[in-house]
């Protein structure tokens, strides 16, 4: 394979359009897989589980999964969970990562440090205490319990940082001079200039808010209060015997991360690169 | 900044004092601010992420059942994770009963919890397995990716896309498709096994036995199942990083290697890889640090059977700690998979030091 080294000849390039395309399939399939079942009745899945199309296409199974099990309910509940613990996140981010970039203070490399301890810890550690902490604020089976404690990001506010610190001196010294205070150089010079790491940035709360499931299965009991990991296992249950609903529930669940990350796969991809790379 | 430094100041909490001097007006204002600007980050922080780290090792040496008041009960949570005993008498009865000798040696160990032994042999073999697969399928793709012809961007999208996708219906999709009885894999098994034995049989060969497997079902098959799914998951996520690596290679010292009359594999193995052994190191850690954290696909996928062949720690924690509120044994439990983790990365970082390139 030519790979990384040299200009391709044309038969190197037929080679490796086709080996990347039939890995392209194994990739894809699954998704294919969920759509294509998702439009059949039960029946239809058994008799031919690898045909993409059943007699029609029965679109009332995503009206079953809105009518019957209150999909759409789960999914306002994530949406809006996902906007409050995503900007939030990233307000936090952008302030504490100027502070460590830009500003001197006593304790502030060693207050860095636990931070990035802090990435190592896996969450499964917290979890119990943070059950108790809930009890403790009465925000079990509450929106809170899913937005407030997410709000506060070790790696995000690392990554304003690094990207912050790449930004030249001279831009807050010349606004200092004129008289600006450091918040409005944050948000009229710095803030502006971070499109894309704020992007990443969104990238990251968005993928984590929207697909977490462990903690709202501890945190949330009420079905009113779902997200849509825990609806989507819930309907499992009901529905096991009917994959139709169950992928069409699954694709309601996968395909907005997917149609986001299709419109900003610049900033997905960004994101990951770079902590790679750092 | 690499991984390497950011990691070695990690482990140097305090840094030597310099002889503290009066602060300026300029000074002191700046500090408050940076304070000011840190506040929200900070009390977060302490109050979801410091507090409860601290509440949590306090719990793991107690009696907390989220009930009643907890009781300090030592180490004896850790005793019963992962304590064992050795009974000699039981090594005279398997011998009688004609087992071999390293299953009679096996048998005098007695654990205390045989299922956490269980779970975490499991969340060692699915972190290993994982790992084993998607690394070096993920360099090869990244390697391929790199090639300078058109739709390269367009391909590594399209192998990104398993990794945004929500693991709870990731997994429910691969149990249609695990499925003994009709699902995906064995038919298209069933008619690979079919074609091939309209071939041979007419040479006069035996024909070969559809295996259907019981991908969820099978106690030997289940665990490798879902890292065969976890694999297909995060085979991208990895590439990704190797890729952004490779295009920081200089694409000079490949053309003056290739001058030089360096062949296309000294290349890789003498340039490539020695430059790429940073990313491959960060690659490794992340990979066991988050396979070790497997939960939602047992959960969703076999609710650790069949015969917990696929329970996992973090899943026998949330029954101990959230079904049976044994929340004390169950933060013990969770002190445990930090304490791996944090073995490993330790282990990698000072193993690092011999294999891992760096420049300057």
């Amino acid at each position: 394979m030519i790979g990384s080294i040299q200009r391709a000849t044309r038969s190197q390039k037929f080679w490796l359009y086709v080996v990347l395309a039939s890995i392209a399939v194994v990739m894809i399939y699954p998704f294919v897989f969920m759509i294509a079942t998702s439009l059949k009745d039960t029946p239809e899945v058994f008799s031919d589980i690898l045909g993409l199309f059943g007699a029609k296409l029965r679109f009332e199974n995503y009206a079953t999964v809105f009518n019957n099990v209150n999909m759409g309910r789960y999914m306002l509940n994530t949406a809006f969970v996902t906007i409050c613990v995503t900007v939030g996140q990233i307000v936090t981010s952008v302030l504490g990562g100027y502070a460590f970039a830009r500003l001197n203070f006593p304790g502030r490399d060693l207050i860095f440090r636990m931070y990035l301890g802090t990435i190592m810890i896996p969450f499964t550690v917290i979890m119990i205490p943070m059950y108790k902490l809930m009890l403790f604020f009465d925000w079990i089976d509450k929106f809170q319990s899913l937005i407030i404690p997410w709000i506060f990001t070790a790696y995000g506010t690392f990554l304003m940082k690094q990207f912050f610190q790449g930004l030249p001196k001279e831009l807050e010294e010349a606004a200092l001079l004129d008289g600006a205070s450091r918040f409005q150089i944050l948000r009229r010079v710095f803030v502006p200039l971070s499109g894309p790491a704020i992007a990443t940035q969104f990238t990251i709360s968005f993928l984590y808010a929207w697909n977490s499931f462990i903690w709202p299965l501890v945190a949330i009991q009420s079905k009113a209060n779902y997200v849509v990991t825990q609806g989507l296992a819930d309907i499992q249950g009901g529905f096991h015997a009917q994959p139709p609903i169950v992928l069409a529930a699954a694709a309601l669940v996968i395909l907005p991360t997917v149609i986001v990350f299709v419109l900003a796969q610049r900033y997905f991809v960004e994101g990951v690169a770079t902590t790679g790379l750092k | 900044m690499s991984v390497q430094t950011a990691t070695s100041s990690r482990f140097r909490l305090f840094k030597r004092r310099t002889p503290r001097q009066p602060m300026t007006k300029a000074a002191r204002r700046e500090a408050i601010e940076g304070y000011l600007f840190l506040l929200p980050n900070f009390l977060g922080f302490v109050i979801f992420f410091a507090i409860p780290l601290l509440m949590s090792l306090y719990y793991s040496f107690t009696d907390y059942d989220l009930f009643n008041e907890p009781n300090f009960v030592g180490i004896k949570n850790y005793q019963q994770a992962v304590g064992f005993s050795i009974q000699p008498e039981a090594y005279q009865t398997a011998v009688q009963n004609n087992k071999s000798f390293i299953d009679a040696v096996g048998s005098m160990i007695k654990t205390n919890d045989p299922i956490f032994w269980t779970s975490l042999g499991n969340t060692i073999v699915y972190a290993l397995g994982v790992l084993i697969l998607t690394v070096p399928t993920a360099f090869w793709l990244a390697w391929l990716l790199n090639s300078k012809v058109r739709g390269m961007v367009f391909f590594r999208g399209l192998f990104y896309i398993p990794v945004v996708a929500a693991i709870v219906g990731v997994a429910l999709v691969w149990f249609w498709m695990f499925q003994r009885e009709s699902g995906v894999l064995n038919v298209v098994i069933t008619g690979i096994v079919n074609l091939l034995n309209g071939l041979i049989t007419p040479l006069g060969l035996k024909p070969i036995v559809d295996p259907t497997i019981g991908w969820l079902t099978d106690p030997n098959w289940a665990m490798s199942s879902l890292i065969i799914m976890r694999s297909w998951q995060t085979v991208g996520y990895n590439m990704v990083i190797f890729l952004a690596a490779l295009q920081a290679v200089p694409h000079m010292l490949f053309e003056a290697a290739l001058v030089d009359g360096a062949t296309r594999g000294d290349i890789r193995a003498k340039i490539v890889v020695p430059l790429l052994t940073p990313t491959i190191f960060f690659v490794v850690v992340t990979n066991i640090i988050n396979g070790l954290q497997i939960f939602a696909e047992p959960y969703i996928m076999t609710q650790g059977g069949p015969a917990n062949a696929t329970i996992t720690t973090v899943y026998y924690l949330y029954q101990k700690g959230f079904q049976r509120f044994q929340m004390g044994y169950g933060a013990s439990l969770a002190w445990i998979v930090f304490g791996i983790i944090f073995a490993v990365t330790s282990v990698q970082f000072r193993l690092s030091k011999r294999w891992v390139y760096e420049e300057g």
